[in-house]
């Protein structure tokens, strides 16, 4: 056992990696330099048992990250009380410091039966969906007591109807329902690749290499201001050829083209809490929290940078100053 | 068309799992979408293999039994009649041991033994998710100072009683053994031990099981009727409220066989940590 290491390092992101059932005993285990843990929300709606033993330990060492997958924040037919109480209770037990969801749909009726989908199914970005969706995440930020942060989607349907730009449609509800965004950086990359297959719109251009599909990634970013970013994800995936459909499995390590996305993130948005998620084909304790002192350096370099550019603008405005004073 | 038809459409569309509905006049305005069946085919697969996922690991008994392809064809077919209303996968699957009784399975000329399993599987996944006890084992010495009209039973977390038409403890510790001797057990070989133990299951109109939790693994053990009658007077007992709990005074009074002992029962009960503690309460 170790002790708690609670307090980020001055300047930078708080960062994290998400813990899966496979690498609990790690974690209590093995001390590691990461400033939080995010567990599935729904891992952990028993009401007693192992898993909340295991959580119970666990956040004895490390803050709590809350990311829901199952509210579908986009439905039209909105969660069960029932669902939205459980996630409550596991806000006032284990005192998060991030809670999170989607902005997907995951309800709806299947033969006149309410039934969850079990999945992150995607909305058009258009006003009917805005108002439901600000609507739904209103009603789970007063169940909760708290601000929620809702992450875009990696799609592999585009639905029709949308008449904004995915960044606007999520800008927009940051501001009508006093939500923050989690910005899943390897989801703007999945639907880049893939938009060539999927798109219906004439407002989502196609993209044939890597350059292009970095370069909508930053414009995607560059349309959402600062201070609605409230956490970032970085994950890796599966690789495929051309004409095939890119899904976003969480089994690999971070891409090279998410770290240079993160790099240009990070100066965009500042110090924001940052995640790194691996679901499938999971890796060692040791490699997962390897990608987070990747993380950490990067942004060691992004804020060293940015600090030896201000000390040096300082500089020579002082320098200035004097130059002029002579004067 | 609205958002909310738009919803229903997709997720009927999931639902249909097959080939052959994924157009179907229900989502033919989605269809025409670009990319639309590929799309399609990956929710399907991804809520297949969530499903799948999530029901072997609730109903791992069965799983192990019938082996992973069988399963997976079980679990479609599950899917397909059974929409998912859970949105925690962990409570996906109450139904399934019902809809395994009436399937056909691997060749079984019954799967009734199997629902069985199937319950059994499904009752200690949800001990196991119950809400925690507090024990307090210094209040059993209130069993000798307080009047039985005075005190009641607080069970182990999850505590239940089921009754079973096979003797599925039986069953399953001899397909254990099975596997154990013969490493990967053929599902005929398993298909002969369900056979023979359908057999021996109709030695017995029912039988009675206890699930219970003593620490964070479910445990299940076979009773005798009498038993199961005097637990299920204090399970039925959990659901009362507070000011209606059950006295053992006015258990014991309920209990009307005179084959059930509880100078018997009681200490087996506090060695397999059944009970958790003993409190007061206003005589009823």
């Amino acid at each position: 056992m170790f002790s708690l290491n609670k307090k980020p390092t001055a300047g930078l992101p708080l960062i994290g990696v998400g813990l899966r059932h496979h690498h609990f005993e790690d974690a209590l285990n093995s001390p590691a330099n990461i400033d939080f843990i995010e567990v599935h929300a729904e891992n952990f709606f028993a009401q007693g048992g192992a898993s909340h033993a295991m959580l119970s330990d666990i956040a004895q060492h490390y803050h709590i990250s809350l990311h829901a997958t199952s509210l579908g924040l986009g439905s039209s037919l909105p969660a069960p009380q029932k669902q939205l109480a459980q996630l409550s209770n596991l806000v006032e037990r284990y005192q998060p410091i991030l809670i999170s969801d989607h902005a997907c749909f995951s309800w709806a009726e299947v033969s006149g039966i309410d039934t969850h989908a079990g999945d992150l199914l995607p909305i058009p970005f258009n006003d009917e969906s805005l108002q439901m969706m600000v609507a739904n995440v209103e009603r789970a930020q007063q169940q909760l007591g708290q601000q929620i942060l809702v992450e875009n989607l990696s799609a592999y349907i585009e639905l029709p109807g949308s008449t904004y730009r995915e960044a606007e449609f999520l800008v927009k509800l940051c501001q009508q329902s006093g939500c923050k965004l989690l910005i899943d950086l390897n989801n703007l990359i999945v639907n880049a690749t893939n938009q060539p297959l999927l798109s219906c719109s004439a407002k989502t251009p196609s993209f044939s290499d890597q350059e292009n599909i970095l370069a909508y990634a930053k414009q995607w970013l560059n349309r959402v201001p600062k201070s609605l970013v409230g956490e970032i994800h970085l994950a890796g995936c599966t690789q495929v050829a051309d004409g095939e459909m890119m899904i976003d499995d969480h089994s690999q390590p971070v891409s090279d083209t998410v770290w240079h996305l993160y790099h240009y993130a990070l100066q965009q948005f500042g110090a924001v809490a940052t995640l790194i998620e691996w679901d499938e084909n999971l890796p060692s304790w040791q490699t997962l929290i390897a990608e987070a002192e990747k993380a950490k350096l990067i942004a060691k370099e992004v804020f060293s940078t940015a600090q030896k550019t201000a000390a040096l603008n300082k500089l020579s405005s002082n320098h200035l100053k004097d130059i002029s004073g002579e004067q | 068309m609205s958002l909310k038809q738009q919803q229903n459409q997709l997720l009927s569309a999931i639902f249909a799992l097959d080939n052959a509905n994924k157009i179907t006049t229900d989502n033919v305005t989605l269809a025409q979408n670009k990319g639309y069946t590929a799309g399609l085919e990956i929710y399907q697969r991804s809520l297949l293999a969530n499903a799948n996922r999530a029901l072997a690991i609730t109903f791992a008994t069965v799983h192990s039994f019938i082996g992973a392809s069988t399963f997976k064809r079980l679990v479609k077919s599950y899917l397909q009649t059974h929409l998912k209303d859970a949105y925690d996968w962990g409570e996906l699957g109450a139904n399934f041991a019902s809809f395994i009784k009436h399937q056909k399975i691997a060749d079984l000329e019954n799967s009734a033994i199997l629902a069985d399993i199937a319950t059994l599987d499904f009752a200690c996944h949800q001990t196991e998710r119950a809400k925690n006890v507090d024990k307090d084992l210094a209040s059993l010495s209130l069993l000798s100072s307080k009047d039985a009209y005075q005190l009641t039973v607080n069970f182990a977390a999850g505590f239940k009683v089921l009754p079973l038409s096979y003797p599925v403890d039986t069953v399953i510790e001899d397909i254990k053994n099975s596997h154990k001797k013969n490493n990967i057990l053929s599902v005929e070989a398993i298909k002969q031990q369900l056979t023979h133990a359908e057999l021996a299951g109709k030695k017995a109109n029912a039988y009675y099981f206890l699930i219970w939790r003593p620490s964070f693994q479910a445990q299940y053990q076979q009773i005798t009727e009498e038993e199961y009658l005097w637990l299920a007077l204090w399970q039925s007992n959990q659901t009362q409220p507070v000011n209606q709990q059950l006295s053992l005074g006015r258990a014991l009074d309920k209990t009307k066989t005179d084959r059930f002992s509880i100078v018997d029962w009681l200490p087996k009960a506090i060695e397999q940590q059944l009970i958790n503690s003993i409190s007061t309460q206003t005589p009823d």
